[in-house]
């Protein structure tokens, strides 16, 4: 099978969407299907370039608008996105992303090209705001051309829905995967005191709940013990500054600044909690990550967020300081108790280290056996305290694994080509079909559509499809 | 055949050309203080033409495309009937 990723976000890049896109290729690429991705150019990276696993992309030559996108014209790169499809001799298109226009303009290039088209949302929207309402119209109309649409939660399926009025039997949900060998734990990184690290790691940005951060930290003033460590850069990191010159926490609030997303976890495993305080999310990689690296993690309960993680592995609680604060200290309690249990034993020392050099081989599931002895003692412990059903701290080791069940992109793949196959199946559009979608999600763009319909028939004349160079394929030599 | 840059080139100035030739003939000549038997006039028909033309190409074009659109709705109206 033949895809054709498009986005305006790939690598150099960095983000959720570029993570996406390139893992879910190189998986896609193992299963031996050809991926070819399609992108703008990045400064001086443009051309054809090869990137790991001979992983093909197109850094077309087309200039920036704003915010890493194109200028959306809708016609003026219908000829060389044909030329790239033809050549490629693509069969299904897979556009990522609501906000990239060139996504957008590819996907209505294939369909006209009778190709099958998919698409994959990887965030959330509103409904009431002027840009909401003109963003929603344009994805309106172009999933009415789209074969199938993938969202990475089922409230980003809702939300996807409800905005786009796209029929719900034409929309999948595939949640993003975490790379778990590449979030391991390592507790040995931590405080040997009883100093309790708080993580966050996000852009400081305002939907990034910054605001409800800045609320939270001077409540941990006088809290000896408590430090955070913030990763990450944005316009809301002078309010944090601010915050900690206040609060005289300068020593107990560390600001990383922007870390490229390979080290991140250098800075997760030296954490015991991992703080995220999203306004909205689709679904919000760094969660897994953190849990993957055996964090506790604390979230604001907005989005496709409580359908991540299972509840072993995070506390939710409302987008608002004082139950942000209140999960905290449940997190902070719970951690007092497990180190407590575990910390004076000299013989627990000696098992976790055993644990350590064995886990690393990954194949002997026995192994376990021996760390659940180490759980049993705090199991029974804080019920007979507290009266509550708070649980007790998993293993870090544990939570990798946990995550690793739940998400790999081994199984995001499958799933995906599940879908390539689904819409495989059915019957492409023909032009009076894509012309009715058109006109009953937006008759505006009818204007666009029939004019690039036009063009590509001058293009078909002046450029037969029959004579189209056809791209050489790089081929895995057999080693 | 001309590269792709060229023919880039031929297309943008073009383009410019025509753009200025228009600019001048709708927004600079009425207002110049000139007798009627200059010789530039020769360059330039008379002012209704720079209206009548661009209006009839725009119904042509967008009307062409409406007929296009309704076309195709309405044939596949009758197919599902």
């Amino acid at each position: 099978m033949r895809i054709c990723m498009v986005s305006d976000f790939f690598y150099p890049s960095i983000g959720g969407v570029e993570e996406h896109v390139y893992n879910l290729s190189q998986m896609l690429l193992s299963l031996g299907h050809k991926i070819v991705v399609l992108t703008h150019a990045y400064g001086d990276c443009s051309g054809i370039r090869y990137v790991t696993g001979y992983l093909k992309v197109y850094y077309l030559p087309i200039k920036v608008c704003y915010n890493q996108c194109i200028l959306p014209t809708a016609v003026c790169n219908v000829p060389m996105l044909r030329a790239v499809l033809l050549r490629e001799r693509v069969e299904v298109v897979h556009g990522h992303s609501a906000f990239s226009a060139l996504a957008h303009e590819a996907l209505m290039v294939g369909s006209l090209l009778g190709l099958k088209t998919v698409f994959t949302d990887h965030s959330l929207f509103g409904f009431a705001d002027l840009s909401a309402a003109l963003t929603n119209n344009l994805l309106e109309v172009n999933l009415g051309m789209v074969n199938h649409a993938i969202c990475v939660s089922h409230i980003g399926k809702e939300n996807t829905v409800l905005r786009a009025r796209v029929a719900k039997h034409r929309v999948s949900v595939i949640p993003n995967a975490v790379d778990t060998a590449l979030f391991t734990p390592d507790p040995q990184q931590r405080p040997s005191n009883d100093i309790i690290n708080i993580v966050v790691a996000s852009r400081l940005v305002y939907r990034k709940g910054i605001d409800l951060l800045a609320g939270i930290i001077p409540r941990f003033k006088n809290t000896p013990n408590i430090n955070f460590i913030i990763v990450g850069d944005g316009p809301k990191r002078d309010l944090l500054e601010e915050i900690r010159e206040k609060t005289n926490m300068q020593e107990r609030v560390q600001m990383v600044g922007a870390v490229e997303h390979n080290r991140v976890r250098d800075f997760l495993v030296r954490g015991h909690i991992f703080l995220n305080t999203s306004l909205t999310e689709a679904y919000c990689m760094a969660i897994v990550e953190a849990a993957s690296c055996g964090l506790q993690v604390v979230s604001t309960s907005v989005g496709g967020i409580p359908e991540v993680l299972p509840k072993s592995l995070i506390l939710l609680a409302e987008p608002e300081i004082d139950a942000i604060y209140a999960a905290i200290l449940i997190a902070i309690d719970r951690h007092r108790k497990s180190s407590f249990k575990v910390s004076p034993s000299v013989g627990n020392g000696h098992l976790a280290s055993d644990a350590n050099g064995k886990v690393k081989r990954r194949r002997r599931r026995k192994v376990d056996t021996p760390i659940s002895p180490t759980q049993l003692p705090a199991v029974s412990a804080p019920p007979a305290d507290q009266n509550s059903s708070t649980e007790p701290v998993m293993c870090p080791y544990r939570c990798n694994e946990l995550v690793e069940t739940l998400y790999n992109w081994e199984d995001v793949a499958l799933r995906t080509v599940k879908v390539y196959d689904r819409v495989l199946n059915e019957r492409s559009f023909t032009t009076s079909e894509l012309v009715f979608a058109v006109w009953q999600h937006g008759s505006w763009f009818l204007v666009f559509f029939v004019v690039a319909h036009f063009l590509m028939r001058l293009l078909e004349l002046w450029r037969p499809r029959k004579h189209v160079e056809i791209a050489q394929d790089v081929q895995r030599r057999a080693s | 055949m001309a590269s792709n840059a060229q023919l880039g080139k031929i297309i943008l100035i073009s383009a410019i050309a025509v753009f200025f030739y228009y600019f001048f003939w709708v927004a600079v000549l009425p207002f110049m203080l000139i007798d009627e038997g200059n010789p530039i006039r020769l360059f330039f028909p008379p002012l209704k033409y720079a209206f009548i033309v661009p209006t009839v190409f725009g119904v042509i074009f967008l009307g062409g495309i409406a007929a296009f659109s309704f076309y195709h709705i309405w044939s596949l109206r009758v197919k599902r009937d």
